[in-house]
């Protein structure tokens, strides 16, 4: 029978030492979160899928508008008003993932604008708080109710150029692929950080290196797809043909909003 | 670095947004010029890749993180051209759908991070590239330009926040957007930028192009060489113009005369006297106080002075790249 090796036999103690550094688990919430986002929960995508995508968009963008052009709280309360009637008319999932969305990112606003006070300068801060609030509002209703096909399906109604659609369209979709990459990697990374790494930067941009790598080879295998399938510049988007009565209501909506910033001394 | 809804009002938003548009222009024309057929998929993956690079979170001393925005990274990949597409994709879906920046400051977030940061970064990346004798050199003007775009961004991003108070108030003279002045507004962006920010950048951009370098090394674009003859030119502009400067009455904010602080106004309210430590301080003679000499009329005092300052300048680089060592042809020479 052989003998074990001295070396073999000798008793090990490792303590690995501490690591401050928490960049792994910062960037791996950060992408799964993105990832959760992209990924539609099961029926969000009913949520106002009735309405003309490119109808919903036109009309965040006016009531954003409208609200960072108010110069008064009389318009303000008629903006919440209306979002908070279009929230209304949503699931109770998807109010819970709006509300809270806006919420974290209000109390982040306020955060920012309290030094305001001790400036002197906070005597307006209710003001545009209220205003920063309702703009979130308005966009978190928007991508909580829209799914993405819906949103690139706007653009293209909206006469936006194909190749700009098409980029943006590839570019979701790739979110989601090279970010599933990327976390594997960033799990890996993690799985075999032990101890302190003297080389954060280093590894960090390898994964960062590699991810480039295979976007390359990923473009060059999209471009082949594309070629075999005779792509000619042209990318058709599924659109909902025509308005329906939800649709004409709520541009009705949309034009009450409208005059009643006009009749509100165009918001003051 | 991304700007929110409502802390920019819309005069300024509808400012930037045609400020940035010729920069769209400009680069869906070049993009459309340069990349080839089978490149154009590469636009939307590399606003993917853009959007996940602003995912990531990198370590900075003191055993914080921070987000590095890689606009001069893209620049030197992809090509400025394809990185503001790129970029300005990324920050369209960032803001439709995840909320991260405004949507009618759309224009001002490309601005700042899609047109500022990778034209400014590949440009001071490439004057540098271009004059560097070793790879190493290289790399210190990527380090360099990737920090002086982040920080140039910031800048950019700051004067906007700080010009709120100036161009939006209400009745009753209070802030309708942004409260912060550019006295609060400038510290406030530069300083974490200056310090974590656009260190975090310079490592995170030269640790990447490094490992694509060594991994793929033809794969980095290229672009044409930049053409040295317009900078010239636009220094030369620039020294002629400078007696423009003598157009603007009185002095900047904080650098007044020991004799003309006494009558500075704050708050209706002229200061009344001269601090003691301004009338008996620290004084240094320069041989061209205020950009003037004795006898000389200011307009050639002025371009006087631009002249010899652009001259030291000019002569203080040049002597710098002889002194460095170890250059590309000293290491050819050991090799021979």
């Amino acid at each position: 029978m052989e003998r074990v090796p001295a070396w073999l036999a000798a008793r090990e103690s490792y303590e690995p030492r501490p690591d401050r550094g928490r960049h792994l688990e910062k960037s791996l919430l950060a992408l799964l979160h993105v990832l959760a986002a992209l990924r539609e929960a099961p029926g969000a995508g009913k949520d106002g899928a009735r309405l003309n995508p490119a109808l919903k968009l036109v009309s965040t963008f006016l009531v954003i508008l409208l609200v960072s052009l108010s110069r008064g709280g009389l318009f303000l309360e008629a903006a919440a008003a209306f979002e908070l009637g279009w929230l209304c008319l949503l699931r109770g999932e998807t109010i819970a993932r709006v509300l809270r969305r806006v919420l974290a990112a209000g109390l982040f606003a306020l955060a920012i604008l309290l030094p305001a006070y001790a400036l002197g300068r906070g005597a307006n801060l209710p003001f545009v708080c209220g205003k920063v609030l309702l703009a979130l509002l308005a966009a978190a209703i928007f991508s909580s109710a829209t799914g993405w096909p819906s949103m690139a399906a706007a653009f293209s109604t909206l006469r936006v150029p194909d190749v700009f659609v098409m980029t943006l369209d590839m570019t979701v979709k790739y979110i989601s692929l090279l970010g599933a990459l990327l976390l594997d990697m960033l799990c890996a990374l993690k799985l075999r950080s032990v101890g302190r790494d003297e080389r954060k930067m280093s590894s960090l941009a390898g994964l960062a290196g590699t991810l480039f790598l295979k976007s390359k080879d990923a473009a060059w295998a999209q471009y082949q797809a594309m070629e075999c399938r005779c792509f000619d510049g042209r990318y058709a988007v599924s659109r909902r043909a025509g308005l329906g009565w939800r649709d004409a209501a709520f541009v009705a909506a949309d034009l009450a909003i409208v005059a009643f910033f006009v009749a509100a001394g165009w918001g003051r | 670095m991304h700007i929110p809804d409502n802390y920019l009002g819309p005069a300024t938003c509808a400012v930037m947004a045609v400020a940035v548009v010729p920069a769209w222009v400009v680069s869906a024309k070049k993009v459309a010029k340069e990349l080839s057929r089978e490149k154009v998929p590469l636009l939307g993956i590399g606003a993917a890749f853009s959007f996940l690079i602003m995912m990531l979170n990198v370590p900075v001393p003191g055993g914080t993180t921070a987000h590095a925005v890689g606009g001069t990274l893209l620049a030197v990949l992809l090509g400025p051209y394809a990185a503001c597409i790129s970029i300005s994709t990324a920050l369209l879906i960032q803001a439709l759908v995840f909320g991260d920046g405004g949507i009618l400051s759309f224009g001002a977030n490309c601005f700042n991070m899609a047109f500022v940061i990778p034209f400014l970064g590949y440009f001071i990346y490439k004057f540098a590239k271009d004059r560097a004798r070793s790879r190493r050199g290289e790399y210190i003007g990527l380090a360099i330009a990737s920090y002086i775009a982040i920080n140039f961004a910031a800048l950019c991003g700051a004067i906007e926040f700080g010009l709120q108070p100036l161009v939006a108030r209400d009745t009753a003279g209070l802030p309708l957007y942004c409260p912060y002045p550019l006295s609060v507004s400038i510290p406030a962006m530069l300083i974490p930028h200056l310090t974590l920010a656009g260190v975090a950048e310079a490592a995170f951009t030269v640790a990447i192009v490094a490992f694509v370098a060594k991994a793929s090394p033809g794969i980095v674009y290229v672009g044409s060489p930049v053409k040295t003859k317009p900078l010239y030119a636009l220094v030369v502009a620039l020294v002629v113009a400078s007696p423009l400067g003598l157009l603007a009455a009185g002095s900047a904010w904080g650098e007044w005369a020991p004799d003309a602080i006494k009558g500075v106004v704050t708050g209706g309210k002229s200061l009344g006297f001269v601090p003691a430590g301004l009338e008996k301080g620290f004084r240094f003679p320069a041989p061209m106080q205020d950009y003037g000499l004795k006898g000389l009329p200011d307009i050639l005092g002025y371009i006087l002075s631009a002249v010899l300052g652009v001259a030291v300048f000019i002569i203080a680089y040049k002597l710098l790249g002889l002194l460095k060592k170890g250059g590309k042809d000293d290491a050819m020479k050991a090799g021979a």
